[in-house]
């Protein structure tokens, strides 16, 4: 499989959740949130700061907007992560318990938060870590929590007092995973400063990194993060502050309140992602509704590409549309290209409809986090050419059916005004001489009865000559062979009186609807006129009928044919009119030296 | 006996010229005139005609009703005979007319209406179970077959072209003997040199040889 040549296809979000799941992980969540509850009102703890309620909130917040955002679809992922988070917030608030080993198991799963939640500031709203100092950053963390926090639970007597989950200070329940008889002095002494320095410093890495990522991103990205970063300087901000606050030793009242907030500032972070997420969605349909005005307003590839470009702030955007059947992608001037591989500084969205790739956006890589609304800018501008190309050709053939309507219409009074003329100039001037010849006749009854007698019969040649005049004048209007007997004979017919040797070819004579069929006669009249005007040396004119599904007739000629480009003849554009009229199409084959054919094809409905 | 006549024609005016121009031939006797194939054939067991002269084009398709009722006859009264007056001098009417046989069947243009010598034999020929063909439509398929220079027409003599012609109009060797001042002998010699020349098939039967004279003609 040549690169380049075929489709990459984007990476996609887990679908979103369905609903009946989304009940039921809304229930469990309620659950979990009654429990964390009830597990502190349950404990000895001091309830001063409301602490069933803040667990309840701590718990229930992450998984309803995790919900929110697997639902909504384009952030399932990032939700997915919510939810989970939740749960693993569930744990953690049982450090409210005074049970030992409920309390042990919230101390230490509370360390573990502050990994996944760091996770989730750094993946949002994708759901992934993007940049390897993004991963680096949440490795850091979760090392820092691995070598000084987590092992610390088998040597200590008791977790350092209060934490964000519990409100108890000196009379906390005993560490139950302690496997030493006494606590060793470094514990309390080195590492417990020493890991509470690394936890601030990282959360201020974070907190630079999120700012930094804020500077050089996107409008959309702009939004989407800000109230993230707020909550995460507030959370950042009230650890910090807490860890000074312990060390300075201050009125346990100044503590309590200080945890509380460093606890309410994780409900409050998610807040932040929600309004994120609502940021991102009316951000994106602020940008499709200016899109589709623009749209409307300009025309043209080049025009639709910096309209892309302007709606995704990236001026690199390049377009590319997928030709099927081997054709690959092609640029907005149908040249092959290929598209950028996924690792490098320039990505491509593709576009699917149906599975099949129809176009890609190229973009700079800065906006991988938004391959969704890049997906949605490129689906729309494309429905959008879509239909105005559609519109172009209805419009276009719209014209063409009223011009061909008004030379129908022309041609018709232009043979009307021809059939009055012979009417009037044969027929009726005849009739005029055989009147006065008539009276002449009269006259001379009494003179000369003999004379009078030659006059009338010499009168009965001239009836004669005006029934043939009539005759012939009726036939050229229609050709009643048409209607009595169909196409072939009135085709052959017509081949007889040509001045040109012509035979005829019926394959499977038949009778059509009689639109079809005269229109099918004129045009071989037409044509056959036209062979007598511009080849009249040609040899063998053959008018060849056959039905395959169609009815289709053809009039060859071996004359010196012409280039197709210098035939500009109202016979031609008769002709066509008269078979689009019934629905068919005609083609004419010429080249000069190779005689000239005229086919045409009618659809026929049975 | 008198030939017992039927007329069909939907122009009152034509219609009564025809039954006056014919009531005063005493070889003929019009039994019954109509204005549409329908009535005409509702009453033709009580008409008993032996020949029906009748108008191509009635209603109620105005396009070729008489020879279709020639066609009907065929099958169902094979020994009436008919006469088929036209305006068309297009060949394909006349070979549809004699596509079944072309005994007891006539062709003739309107504009021969006023000539009752010539109706009244038209009629009488195919009375007698012969065949009329109007000699306008033989002057068109024949004018029309010698433009072209391979047609086997090209190799007749001026004076075997007038016999053909003569011969697709129907008429018999004595009569066109007649027609052309010759002696029947040499219409005779005449006849067997054209078929020669055009390969077809000798025949004494004139109905046959006109039809096959026609087709020869029209292809």
């Amino acid at each position: 499989m040549p690169t380049g040549s075929h489709p990459i296809p984007t990476a996609t979000d887990p679908p979103r959740i369905r609903l009946p799941a989304m009940v039921a992980l809304a229930a469990t969540g309620t659950l979990l949130a009654a429990v964390a509850a009830v597990v502190a009102l349950l404990g000895d703890m001091p309830h001063d700061v409301s602490l069933a309620e803040r667990q309840a909130v701590t718990v229930a917040t992450p998984i309803a907007v995790g919900l929110y955002a697997w639902r909504e679809g384009t952030h399932a992922r990032f939700g997915r992560l919510l939810v989970l988070a939740g749960g693993a917030w569930f744990l953690a608030a049982l450090s409210s318990s005074s049970n030992d080993v409920l309390y042990s198991i919230g101390r230490v799963s509370g360390w573990t938060v502050e990994v996944g939640l760091i996770y989730l500031i750094l993946a949002f709203p994708s759901g992934r870590l993007t940049t390897r100092l993004d991963r680096g950053l949440v490795a850091a963390v979760a090392a820092v929590v691995a070598a000084l926090f987590l092992p610390t639970a088998l040597i200590t007597d008791s977790y350092p007092a209060p934490s964000q989950f519990s409100t108890c200070f000196s009379d906390c329940p005993d560490n139950a995973f302690m496997l030493l008889s006494s606590e060793p002095s470094w514990v309390d002494g080195v590492i417990v400063p020493l890991r509470e320095l690394l936890a601030a410093l990282v959360l201020i890495a974070v907190v630079v990194r999120l700012a930094d990522r804020i500077r050089g991103a996107t409008r959309l990205m702009r939004r989407t993060l800000t109230p993230v970063l707020f909550f995460a300087i507030l959370r950042t901000l009230s650890i910090a502050v807490g860890f000074a606050l312990r060390r300075a030793g201050v009125d346990d009242s100044v503590l309590a309140a200080s945890t509380a907030v460093t606890e309410l500032c994780l409900p409050a972070m998610c807040i932040g992602f929600l309004v994120g997420l609502i940021r991102w969605r009316i951000y994106t349909a602020d940008c499709l509704v200016a899109l589709a005005h623009g749209l409307r307003r300009r025309s043209g590839p080049e025009q639709r590409r910096d309209l892309i470009a302007a709606t995704l702030t990236d001026p690199t955007v390049e377009l590319a549309s997928w030709r099927p059947a081997g054709g690959g992608w092609v640029d907005a001037d149908g040249q092959p290209m290929s598209l950028p591989p996924e690792s490098s500084d320039r990505l491509a969205t593709v576009i699917f409809e149906d599975d099949e790739p129809v176009a890609a956006v190229v973009h700079d890589a800065a906006l991988s986090e938004q391959r969704s609304f890049v997906e949605a800018v490129g689906a729309y501008a494309l429905v959008w050419d879509d239909n105005r190309r559609l519109a172009a050709r209805v419009e276009s053939s719209l014209t063409e059916l009223r011009e061909s309507r008004a030379r129908i219409l022309a041609a018709a009074d232009e043979e009307r005004r021809r059939i009055e003329r012979d009417l009037h100039d044969g027929g009726q001037q005849r009739l005029v001489a055989l009147r006065i010849r008539l009276e002449l006749a009269e006259e001379m009854m009494k003179q000369d009865p003999a004379g009078a007698g030659n006059m009338l019969h010499r009168l009965g040649s001239d009836v004669d000559a005006a029934l043939d005049e009539l005759r012939s004048l009726a036939a050229g209007v229609y050709p009643s062979l048409l209607a009595a007997r169909g196409l072939p004979d009135a085709i052959r017919t017509a081949a007889l009186q040509s001045p040109l040797p012509t035979t005829v070819e019926v394959d499977g004579a038949d009778r059509y609807p009689s639109e079809i069929e005269t229109a099918a006669y004129f045009c071989c009249i037409e044509a056959l006129q036209n062979v007598a005007k511009h080849a009249p040396d040609a040899n063998a004119v053959v008018i060849a009928l056959s039905r395959n599904g169609d009815l289709r007739f053809e009039v060859r000629d071996d004359g010196p044919g012409f280039r197709l480009d210098d035939a500009a003849g109202d016979g031609l554009v008769n002709m066509r009119d008269r078979i689009s009229a019934v629905g068919g199409q005609l083609e004419i084959r010429s080249s000069p030296g190779a005689g000239t054919t005229v086919v045409g094809t009618i659809p026929v409905r049975d | 006996m008198a030939i017992r006549v039927v007329l069909a024609e939907d122009s009152l005016i034509v219609r009564e010229g025809l039954h006056q121009l014919l009531t005063a031939s005493p070889s003929l006797d019009v039994v019954a005139t109509y204005g549409d194939v329908e009535s005409l054939l509702d009453q033709v067991e009580r008409d008993r005609p032996d020949v029906i002269l009748t108008d191509i084009r009635m209603p109620p398709s105005n396009t070729d009703e008489g020879i279709r009722l020639a066609d009907h006859l065929r099958e169902s009264r094979p020994s009436i005979g008919v006469v088929v007056l036209s305006q068309y001098a297009e060949p394909p009417y006349v070979l549809a007319l004699l596509e079944r046989g072309s005994d007891r069947r006539g062709y003739l243009l309107k504009e021969r209406i006023h000539d009752r010598g010539q109706l009244v034999s038209a009629i009488d020929t195919v009375a007698r179970g012969g065949s009329v063909i109007d000699p306008k439509i033989v002057e068109v398929l024949v004018e029309a077959n010698s433009g072209a220079e391979r047609s086997p027409l090209a190799e007749l003599t001026p004076r075997e072209r007038d016999v053909l012609a003569e011969m697709a109009q129907g008429k018999s060797n004595s009569a066109i003997a007649d027609s052309l001042v010759l002696t029947k002998r040499a219409v005779e010699k005449h006849i067997n040199s054209i078929f020669t020349k055009l390969g077809l098939a000798g025949s004494e039967d004139v109905s046959k040889r006109v039809k096959a004279t026609l087709m020869f003609l029209a292809e």
